[in-house]
């Protein structure tokens, strides 16, 4: 769409360039409503990725959205268990997919039993009992965990983590 | 494998965020555009090696850079029309010697952003001077002055 006769030889495309102005302003906007979802924390490290899951006497504080290759804790309250041992079962699956590296406190014992590895902890003499589980998703994908917590006061929780590549 | 994809998602995002924020060139005059380009530098290196340092890696992810350059500059020699929606077009802002404000407002270029051009290019002094100018493809604004009487 040539306004005119122009002495000058350049090949312009006015069509183009306003279909290209259209394009990026909505791109700046899905860019900025990106950017906000980050603040948010929807792409991890922020509130809306906070989040607990809780079932009786177990609290399974986690995040919602991680990355892999970057770390990540998990922690694991019971409240009030009392002296004797606490025992908590995880799914192998997911401790697997979470590459666990360290666990606090150190287990008394962990044996594997069908799915689940089973973690024995010594019972704290007062308050709750923390477990912190860190570890660092190797690859993108949607682990799904269950905790449970054996004994009398037996609690379930399950919960799904997205992991960003 | 990691490598290549590696280097290719990051290559095309790069590509797509830069063509679609409009941004031209990074290899502009302003200080911020030369900080701009290391902290992205810097922040994509993470992106594109990820935990691996070594030789094999590196240099899977030159390889697939280059190959993906190669790649495209056969795709845009081939069909005009990927050329311009990689490489967009060069757009008239000062056509003969009026200024098109409402393109220079689209593509964020001043008054005194031309008058630069025409200083730094044709040692131009006015406004007046100036027959056509140009921002080309590569960000930059060509100037082409009024032939002296």
């Amino acid at each position: 769409m040539p306004t005119k006769q122009r002495s000058l030889d350049v090949h312009e495309d006015v069509a183009f360039e306003r279909r290209q102005w259209r394009v990026q302003r909505v791109s700046w906007i899905v860019i900025a409503l990106l950017l906000l979802l980050g603040l948010l924390g929807v792409f991890g490290n922020g509130p809306l990725s906070d989040a607990v899951a809780a079932d009786g006497a177990l609290h399974v504080s986690y995040e919602r959205f991680v990355h892999a290759q970057a770390p990540t804790t998990l922690h694991i309250r019971v409240s009030a268990p009392g002296a004797s041992p606490v025992r908590l079962a995880i799914d192998h699956r997911y401790l697997d997919a979470l590459s666990v590296e360290h666990i606090r406190p150190e287990p008394l014992r962990v044996e594997s039993s069908g799915d689940d590895d089973l973690f024995e902890f010594a019972g704290p003499s007062a308050g709750d009992l923390q477990v912190s589980l860190d570890g660092t998703p190797q690859r993108p994908g949607l682990p799904v965990a269950v905790v449970r917590l054996q004994g009398p006061n037996a609690a379930r929780v399950g919960f799904r983590q997205v992991v960003y590549p | 494998m990691d490598a290549i994809i590696r280097g290719a998602v990051v290559y095309l995002f790069l590509l797509a965020l830069f063509r679609l924020t409009g941004q031209r060139s990074l290899a502009q005059i302003t200080v911020f555009d030369f900080v701009l380009l290391l902290i992205i530098s810097e922040a994509s290196q993470q992106a594109l090696i990820g935990n691996d340092n070594s030789m094999t890696h590196g240099a899977l992810v030159v390889m697939t850079l280059v190959a993906l350059n190669v790649a495209l500059s056969l795709m845009k020699q081939r069909w005009p029309r990927v050329d311009k929606l990689l490489d967009d077009v060069p757009l008239v802002l000062v056509d003969d010697g009026r200024l098109l404000h409402k393109r220079m407002d689209k593509v964020r270029v001043g008054e005194d952003d031309i008058l630069e051009a025409a200083r730094a290019c044709q040692g131009l002094e006015r406004l007046d001077q100036i027959k056509y100018a140009v921002l080309e493809r590569n960000g930059e604004i060509t100037i082409i002055p009024r032939s002296q009487q």
